[in-house]
């Protein structure tokens, strides 16, 4: 019986007997249905899988799993590990600001550059285009100790990666991280700066106003939009951040991030799968406050303008 | 529209419940003959590693009657468990089973057992016989009383390896000279002491510094943990159970303070950040320190180094009845007890771990020390069948049987801490735990004081399900 109603369904869409918005509403529909399959899959059923593993002890060697309620929280938050890693990820969002700052006075720089603009800023995007492990691996072998390229460069003997000095192995981060960002920011910034009217800074020229008063007064505050939203997904991005503390660190300590906790401490070798998942629940909810303030944030620009 | 919504919900909802759905399995579909069978194949291993396997299923079909089909899948070492515990639900026919996860998988149940006289499929005591009784005893688990060693067989060793010194030896000799006769080369059958291995790596760093003083060469590159606590009279456990810490054992921090003095007190070792940038394995290669550790795995890329080697026992603790006592570590064949192809793949495995063309294949192959005992001490140990000179190096292969064998009252061989324990987290932990010993913030002593209550804890933990 069902198999006729499909059949007959068929027919009449072939038949046009179907109305034009039914017919466009059906093709809406199966262009949405790929992308709905792999959330379905992939994205909603692994949440709600790992947010039920996080109020277990799942063995799934022995296949067998127990209610613990919220006993992987409590570990999670007394493992000096766990919170190491946590301050870990929120120091290296130190990348953020800067370079959100230099992706800004960069797009200033490349709009007012009469030529040569879209070459370099072709060049200054190229990061963002190519592999975060490729880049991650060229500036391991920067940062080396032993016949590392920065070290040989300025003659120094430093240990940028090891385990005696986390500062400077959150530095080589850092600095990773700006140039790796510095592109993408520049081009958003870019793009929001060609939207600021041009009277203003003609208006502004007329009054007396320096370029310095022009980029604090006009510049800046009619880029907040832009501002906002690099910040909010930068640090959602960094707050997911792994390919750093594996491969550019190492995985030594200094370097270890929230998402590297997870693998390496619940899912790899050791194996805790309900402690990975409680680790992974509290990741996502502090993402998922951030992009409900972005939104919030978004609305409230939206009614200003 | 509600037609259209249903329609388009239909596939969604039919292609999600199946992704979370279960193979059954079918008995019916079960080959009892193994005739033409398709074995899937679940491990890990280099390119190299994965062609002398290839080597090894071709060698088995041309001379075997029921020819079969392997399909071969391979991560990294790493992954491996974790994809392995992913699949646990359906797991491949035939699979490497680590020595540090067999506990777990074999309380599991999902294992196949080997050894089982009821059924037409099980191996013989006669069979098993040839093979190195730590190699098979390694794969035993009873069930009942939870214990390791004894008790039903779960796996066969694919190999059984002892983890030791080896020794630049031309770097060394050219030290030697340097050193006006002071220095010797070290004896490849009496262990040395903490203390004298101390000293001497001391002595060779002085020389070493005067040999290279642009390139920074060490004495030795690393030093393991295990056999240091081994050889101090002293163990991660105590307790028949292994069960509680043992951690606060004056002669387990006292062994941790031996590794860490070579850097901290004597030089003659690279700090952890060195040991960071560049591990003992790379700086051994490339002819930057005297001493790392070798297991027969490594013999493949030892060959081709253009220096000479060789293995001499690990060092002991200073007490007279300290012994010389290295880590074996194995990886085992396992068939899961859903396997529809029980048959084939238990004949594949023994062929694999069992027969003597397979053992002389993995030898020749600078892969391992045969599984066999007696080929092992005799045909492994003097180079039969190899006629490349570089390839009979180490020339003292004769310690790799003595450290397994436990036949010299000198040199013993014991699993790795992690085998004996139903997770590897506990040691991983302790082993990361231990930075603050390696840059001198802590003492041994101090780290163990308060390090032993983490370390029970985290036993305590992962004996939760058993």
């Amino acid at each position: 019986m069902k198999k006729n109603k499909i059949v007959e369904f068929c027919k009449d869409f072939s038949r046009k007997k179907l109305s034009l918005r039914q017919r466009e509403e059906f093709s809406a529909y199966l262009f949405v249905l790929i992308p709905i399959i792999g959330f379905l899959i992939f994205s909603l059923a692994s949440i709600c899988y790992s947010f039920y593993y996080a109020f277990t002890n799942f063995n799934p060697i022995l296949g067998v799993s127990k209610w613990v309620g919220f006993d992987n929280f409590v570990d999670l938050f007394s493992d000096p590990k766990f919170l190491d890693a946590c301050l870990n990820t929120v120091i290296l969002l130190a990348s953020i600001p800067i370079g959100v700052t230099l992706g800004l006075l960069l797009a200033v720089y490349l709009k007012k550059l009469a030529h040569g603009s879209m070459l370099l800023s072709l060049l200054y995007y190229l990061p963002a285009v190519t592999s975060a492990v490729a880049i991650n691996v060229i500036f391991n072998y920067i940062f080396k100790g032993d016949y590392g390229i920065l070290n040989e460069v300025l003659g120094i003997n430093l240990y940028w990666i090891s385990e005696d000095d986390g500062g400077l192995v959150k530095l080589a981060i850092i600095i990773k991280n700006v140039w790796a960002s510095i592109g993408s920011t520049m081009i958003l910034y870019l793009s929001g700066l060609n939207n600021i009217p041009n009277e203003y800074y003609e208006a502004a020229d007329v009054m007396g106003a320096s370029k310095w008063q022009q980029l604090v007064n006009i510049t800046i505050p009619m880029s907040n939009p832009t501002t906002f939203y690099i910040l909010v997904t930068g640090i959602i991005g960094g707050l997911q951040s792994y390919a750093d503390s594996q491969i550019l660190a190492q995985g030594v300590s200094g370097g270890r991030t929230i998402v590297y906790y997870i693998w390496t401490y619940g899912i790899g070798n050791n194996a805790n799968f309900g402690l990975a998942s409680a680790a992974s629940v509290f990741l996502a909810l502090v993402i998922i406050a951030l992009s409900i303030i972005q939104f919030s944030r978004n609305k409230m620009f939206k009614k200003v303008r | 529209m509600r037609k259209m919504r249903a329609l388009i919900a239909l596939p969604i909802l039919v292609l999600t419940l199946a992704s979370c759905g279960r193979n059954e399995d079918n008995p019916e579909q079960e080959n009892p003959t193994g005739e033409g069978a398709n074995i899937s194949f679940f491990g890990w291993g280099s390119n190299e590693e994965q062609a002398n396997f290839k080597k090894l299923v071709n060698y088995y079909n041309e001379h075997n009657e029921k020819k079969i089909h392997v399909i071969y899948s391979a991560t990294d070492s790493n992954n491996y468990m974790v994809s392995l515990s992913i699949k646990s639900e359906n797991l491949p026919d035939v699979f490497y089973m680590p020595d540090y996860s067999f506990y777990s998988w074999a309380a599991s149940g999902r294992l196949m057992r080997l050894d089982d006289t009821s059924s037409s499929l099980s191996i013989s005591e006669e069979e098993l016989d040839p093979i190195w009784d730590k190699a098979v005893d390694m794969y035993r688990f009873d069930k009942n009383s939870l214990t390791l060693g004894s008790g039903d067989l779960y796996g066969l060793p694919k190999d059984l390896g002892p983890y030791t010194l080896v020794y630049n030896k031309d770097l060394l000799e050219e030290c030697i000279e340097s050193s006006g006769g002071k220095l010797a080369l070290p004896s490849a059958t009496e262990p040395m002491t903490f203390t004298e291995f101390s000293e001497y790596c001391a002595a060779i760093q002085v020389e070493l510094d005067k040999i290279s003083p642009d390139v920074k060469k060490y004495a030795v590159s690393s030093y393991e943990i295990m056999p240091a606590v081994y050889s101090n009279n002293s163990d991660f456990y105590k307790g028949e159970d292994k069960r509680t810490s043992n951690v606060s054992d004056p002669n387990f921090y006292e062994a941790i303070q031996f590794i860490a003095d070579l850097n901290l007190k004597y030089r003659a070792m690279p700090s952890a950040a060195e040991q960071t940038t560049t591990n003992g394995f790379i700086r051994f290669q490339s002819g930057n320190c005297v001493f790392t550790n070798m297991g027969p795995w490594d013999m493949t890329s030892f060959w081709n180094l253009d220096f000479d080697f060789d293995v001499i026992p690990v060092a002991k603790g200073d007490d007279k009845d300290a012994k010389s006592t290295a880590w074996v570590g194995s990886v085992a064949y396992c068939i899961s007890q859903k396997s529809r192809n029980k048959a084939a793949a238990l004949d594949f495995i023994k062929f694999l771990s069992l027969s003597e063309e397979s053992n002389r294949m993995n030898y020749e192959l600078g892969q391992a020390m045969p599984n066999i005992e007696e080929m092992a001490k005799t045909d492994f140990v003097n180079n039969v069948g190899i006629d490349d000179e570089a390839k009979k190096r180490p020339e003292n292969k004769q310690l790799f049987v003595d450290i397994v064998s436990g036949e010299n009252p000198e040199i013993n061989g014991q699993n790795r801490a992690a085998y004996f324990c139903p997770s590897s987290t506990p040691y991983n932990n302790l082993l990361d735990s231990l930075n603050t010993v390696w840059t001198g913030q802590d003492t041994a002593e101090e780290w163990a004081a308060h390090y032993n209550a983490t370390f029970q804890k985290n036993l305590n933990d992962v004996y939760e399900f058993f």
